[in-house]
């Protein structure tokens, strides 16, 4: 082994040319004794900076590398939502398994630096609620399925009543629209005399594939819709943007 | 984002690697200045300097878990992703090298505030030592770490051998050392 102890200096003070700081890159990674070495220098060639008279970095770069840190995280997080067509043709138990394909795929795609744990604990994640879906599933029932309708054409959910007792009912939505600040979804239940129940009001979480619980008892109702309000209370007041056109027979 | 303004900078590198938004935004506010005064010394220009502050602390971001306690501390690994990166921009620019220190250093004074002058007298020792050295370890030591000079840039720059180059940093390096140990302020700089 040639040891490079006559150039560590320059390679601390960054005077190599790069296929020289290269080579010795390569064998600090295999010679603690240069390593060492390496080390004490790094550690006065670190202070030089403190030579420098201060300058104030512009106030929008803190912002800017926070939005880009943050950019990130949401990359990592949110599945990608180019299967939207898939979604609207499959049938429920088939989107969830999408959902979960496309959390687990879009976590072995990230960039190769991010942190690995975080990668498997957002998987982790998505891979419970994706289970917790499929279980609901699993167990039969009655489903209604709700298209999008104008602006929402592409979108759709379908509401789900368990047939297992203690299990709630719940809405598997796909390819949910952002809606802006202070908008909310609401899932009503709708009585054949034309009475609207809210089952519940929810913000959309930017995934393929979102599950909602409804709070409300579903006997009773024929039908079910979507509309967009201002508020959590009160009667139905916004526009619907989905609505179920199949009842289908109680089993 | 949770307060981690008090966490020693051991805590927030490991925060850092879990992804907290709230370690990053600590190490910037600590060492952000000092990061930007670096590479702004290396490439002489505000935006050039902003962009790479920018992307070595990115890098931090997506390679904390890669960071080795035994290697140094977090503050020299942070200077250390600044200086490469700033070098590197520097180096594809082959028109453009930087004023000498004392130039720079003039231009600076315009922009200082009073915390920066505050800060300033906290780390004039390092500067004395610095500038205690022989004048041509000195520049040879500056052109090279600020200036992004190769040891072979440098001897033809300087008219002398390569070995002459290598001497006069090996030297000053380990005279700064004992300037700043017998100094007492070689000390552990991150928190």
């Amino acid at each position: 082994m040639i040891h490079v102890t006559d150039e560590l200096e320059l390679y601390s003070l960054g005077a190599l040319a790069p296929g020289d700081a290269a080579r010795v890159t390569a064998h600090l990674s295999e010679c603690p004794a240069c390593r060492e070495q390496a080390r004490a220098i790094d550690e006065v060639v670190q202070e030089l900076p403190e030579t420098l008279p201060g300058r104030e970095a512009p106030g929008r770069l803190r912002d800017r590398i926070l939005a880009s840190a943050r950019a990130e995280l949401a990359t990592v997080r949110a599945p990608r939502r180019d299967m939207a067509w898939t979604a609207r043709l499959l049938r429920p138990a088939l989107v969830l398994a999408a959902g979960l394909w496309l959390a687990v795929g879009a976590a072995a795609l990230v960039n190769e630096n991010l942190s690995l744990s975080n990668e498997l604990k957002v998987v982790a994640s998505d891979r419970a609620t994706y289970e917790s879906i499929v279980e609901g599933i699993r167990q039969g029932g009655r489903w209604w399925y709700m298209a999008g309708k104008d602006g929402w054409t592409g979108s759709g959910g379908t509401l789900i009543a368990p047939r297992a007792e203690g299990r709630p009912p719940f809405v598997v939505f796909h390819d949910l629209r952002p809606l802006p600040r202070g908008q909310l979804y609401t899932v009503w239940l709708v009585s054949s005399d034309n009475t609207w129940v809210r089952g519940a009001t929810f913000r959309p979480d930017g995934k393929d594939v979102q599950a909602v619980d409804v709070t409300a008892a579903i006997a009773g109702f024929d039908s079910c819709a979507v509309t967009i309000e201002d508020s959590a209370w009160g009667r139905r007041a916004g526009p619907v943007v989905m609505e179920s056109r199949i009842v289908p027979p109680a089993p | 984002m949770p307060n981690t303004s008090d966490q020693p900078d051991d805590v927030l590198i490991v925060a850092l690697a879990e992804r907290d938004l709230g370690a990053l935004a600590t190490l910037y506010d600590r060492y952000g200045r000092l990061a930007y005064a670096l590479a702004y010394r290396i490439l002489g220009e505000g935006q050039a300097a902003e962009d790479v502050v920018h992307d070595a602390y990115i890098s931090a971001w997506r390679g904390a878990a890669s960071y080795r306690r035994e290697r140094g501390n977090v503050r020299g690994w942070l200077m250390s992703i600044v200086h490469h990166r700033a070098v590197d921009v520097l180096r594809r620019k082959t028109t453009f090298r930087p004023a000498p220190l004392e130039a720079a250093a003039e231009r600076a004074a315009d922009d200082d505030t009073a915390e920066a002058a505050e800060r300033n007298v906290e780390h004039q020792t390092v500067r004395a030592a610095l500038e205690g050295l022989p004048q041509a370890q000195r520049r040879t030591i500056e052109l090279a770490y600020f200036g992004g000079y190769t040891h072979v840039e440098l001897a033809e720059l300087m008219g002398v051998p390569l070995g002459t180059v290598k001497g006069r940093m090996r030297i000053g390096l380990q005279k700064l050392r004992r300037a700043l140990e017998v100094q007492g302020t070689y000390r552990e700089r991150s928190r």
